[in-house]
């Protein structure tokens, strides 16, 4: 078997989160512990989570490797993914942190009684966490199929979904805040020692000398695209060492010479409206995830909830910075390598192995099994934070709430438990089914999706004290009804849909349409909810230190 | 084991869903949150982000290409915008908590 030091540094990290799952299970006795590990979590320790429960494969290898392949213009992703962490601490963070218990049904629910509100956020709730948890064992298939041929698509697929399912079901949310906490720091780390081997060996100490080598680069793509490869290719070999790769890229401008460079904007991106629809989805999906929300409520109070998310929000900016450097060093430290792949056609696989291939190259088969675990802690971290939140919306929200509220906390965590299981198993086959099907593409309309649904419904629950029951009911079903029409008409390969054009993203229709859907409704109607109730626990900090509740 | 009161309120609270929304007060008029110095932080701030967002999105679009490759300190405009983007985000986080917080 090829590769045995790097799969052996592999299982060495996927053991040790499998044993910080087994031993968090004693913890997992009540439901409090099993949803919120009893709102104990420090804030430190959370914020690194949220980072890595943030961060998932997406992050850690696709914006590094488009870099590598598109230049700049991929970035934006990444930009998009931390801007939506800061709209969170502003208008959400401590509101709704303040108004809630365990999930975000129980915030709405403090304002608005009935059934149908819980029963839509369980539905809305399940739809986003499933898309959102299928790319993540999608993308795990993919890459360790890739480098590790010697288990297929499928096998790595299961043992994903299947550490996935043990890390949650053992160790409930202290289990999975624990095993982020760890997952965020290989993450980070692994990302930090690429950028910093990189510089060193290659750029004369100076990070800065990325940007102006990188200046002077056509990107691969593009090299491509202008028949240009063959003749890179016949100069410079694909196992070229990172000298002559360096070589071959800057060659790329000596034959290219009125091609923009790897850091002119612009060049690999969509007209306004794509453009538009794309980082609103961004701006707003983060807010609609619910998975990430959850984590407000694993801390004791609010200030401690907003710590948390400023380390996020540092941490985020640092990685993303980074991702733009390690992915333009990687566009030409493997420029051979990258440029061949892709004049195969296989973009998808020189996208998502450029990361793996640069710490190979940098640090032989021992920075390859450090980026690796990164990888699959960047997977397992993502869908273990899915398939909590999704366990206890289940389990919370559906059976104690709605079915059995006389049910004892033992059959409240084993209905969780069984709960954990059977929706990995649902993830796992819907990752055979989907296996052809584009990564970002499931990802992108998953932040599209929950803008257009828990995003509205949150933010007029939380800010207007006019928004009503109804409201919300139309808000849900408008959002999820015009981003799930408008995502499947992108699937099926239709250009226009009621005369408007279908876009790359749901979220310039979904979202308005919501919004709009909410406020008509809410106009017309008149259950406001216990609004004053509502409103003051949770934004009258004043008022609540003087009823003697914490300010938080 | 320490116990947010916060979140005891809530379940003390919950364990009593109301039939019935509050009564509309007889001006119509119910406590707005915006009447906080919190929520004007928060939303003015968000407003700043918002417009320094997407103005950073909009001129790295394809019609605003040239825009975005304009060369400035030897850098292309889009790329310090969007390092400008990421440090304004971090700046805001930073005042709208020490503001709210203090």
């Amino acid at each position: 078997m090829d590769n045995i030091v790097a799969i052996s540094i592999l299982a060495v990290g996927m053991a040790t989160f499998f044993f910080i799952g087994i031993y968090s299970r004693r913890w997992t006795k009540s439901t409090a512990e099993f949803y919120v590990a009893g709102g104990q979590i420090p804030w430190k320790l959370n914020g690194v989570a949220m980072f890595s429960n943030y961060a998932s494969a997406a992050s850690f290898l696709g914006v590094a490797g488009a870099i590598a392949l598109f230049g700049i213009d991929n970035w934006w992703l990444a930009l998009g993914f931390f801007a939506a962490w800061v709209v969170v601490v502003l208008i959400l963070a401590s509101p709704l942190r303040r108004s809630g218990k365990y999930t975000v049904a129980d915030a709405l629910y403090e304002r608005f009684s009935g059934s149908e509100i819980r029963l839509l956020t369980i539905i809305a709730g399940i739809t986003i966490g499933t898309l959102y948890l299928v790319p993540q064992l999608v993308g795990a298939g993919h890459l360790f199929n890739l480098l590790i041929p010697e288990l297929d698509y499928f096998i790595w697929v299961a043992i994903a979904g299947g550490f996935t399912a043990i890390i949650v079901v053992m160790g409930g949310m202290r289990g999975t805040s624990y095993n982020q906490a760890f997952q965020g720091i290989i993450i980070f780390g692994a990302m930090t020692l690429l950028l910093i081997l990189a510089v060193v060996m290659y750029f004369n100490w100076n990070p800065l000398g990325i940007l102006a080598d990188s200046d002077s680069v056509v990107t691969p793509t593009q090299v491509v695209n202008n028949d240009a490869a063959e003749q890179i290719l016949s100069t410079y070999p694909i196992a070229s060492d990172g000298t002559d790769a360096m070589a071959a890229a800057r060659s790329s401008r000596e034959i290219l010479p009125e091609e923009p460079s790897a850091l002119t904007p612009g060049v690999n991106v969509t007209d306004m409206l794509n453009q538009l629809s794309l980082v609103l989805g961004l701006f707003l999906g983060v807010v609609g995830l619910p998975h990430v929300l959850i984590r407000l409520y694993t801390v004791k109070d609010a200030v401690a909830a907003r710590k948390s998310t400023e380390l996020t929000i540092i941490s985020l900016a640092i990685f993303y910075t980074m991702t733009l450097f390690v992915g333009l060093a990687a566009m030409m430290l493997l420029y051979p390598l990258l440029t061949d792949l892709i004049n195969q056609g296989e973009v998808g696989k020189a996208t998502n192995t450029a990361v793996a291939e640069l710490g190979r190259l940098l640090g032989g088969e021992v920075l390859l099994g450090i980026v690796l675990a990164g990888a699959m802690a960047a997977i397992l971290s993502s869908a273990v934070g899915l398939l909590i939140q999704m366990t206890t919306t289940v389990a919370h929200d559906g059976y104690t709430i709605l079915l059995r509220p006389e049910s004892s906390e033992e059959q409240r965590v084993r209905v969780a438990q069984i709960t954990g299981i059977v929706l990995t198993v649902v993830a796992v086959v819907l990752s055979f089914v989907l296996k052809e099907e584009n990564v970002a593409q499931l990802v992108g309309m998953t932040f599209g999706i929950a803008a257009s649904t828990f995003a509205p419904v949150l933010l007029m629950t939380v800010w207007w004290t006019r928004f009503t029951r109804q409201g919300v009911v139309a808000t849900f079903v408008v959002g999820l009804i015009v981003s799930l029409v408008f995502t499947f008409a992108k699937y099926s390969g239709m250009e226009t849909l009621l005369g408007l054009p279908v876009l790359v993203n749901p979220a310039l229709y979904g979202v308005p349409a919501a919004f709009a859907a909410g406020i008509i409704a809410s106009l017309l109607t008149r259950d406001v909810g216990r609004v004053e109730h509502f409103m003051h626990l949770a934004h009258d900090r004043d008022g609540n230190e003087r009823n003697g509740v914490s300010a938080g | 084991m320490r116990v947010d009161p916060t979140a005891k309120q809530a379940e003390a609270s919950r364990e009593q869903p109301p039939e019935a929304g509050d009564p509309e007060p007889a001006d119509g008029k119910y406590w707005s949150p915006f009447s906080t110095r919190a929520a004007r932080w928060s939303w003015g701030l968000m407003a700043l982000f918002t417009v320094i967002y997407f103005v950073v999105a909009i001129l790295t679009s394809k019609e605003f290409a040239d825009v975005a490759a304009t060369m400035i300190f030897g850098l292309p405009l889009g790329f310090i915008l969007g390092i400008g983007l990421i440090i304004s985000g971090l700046v805001i986080t930073r005042i709208y908590l020490s503001k709210v917080e203090a």
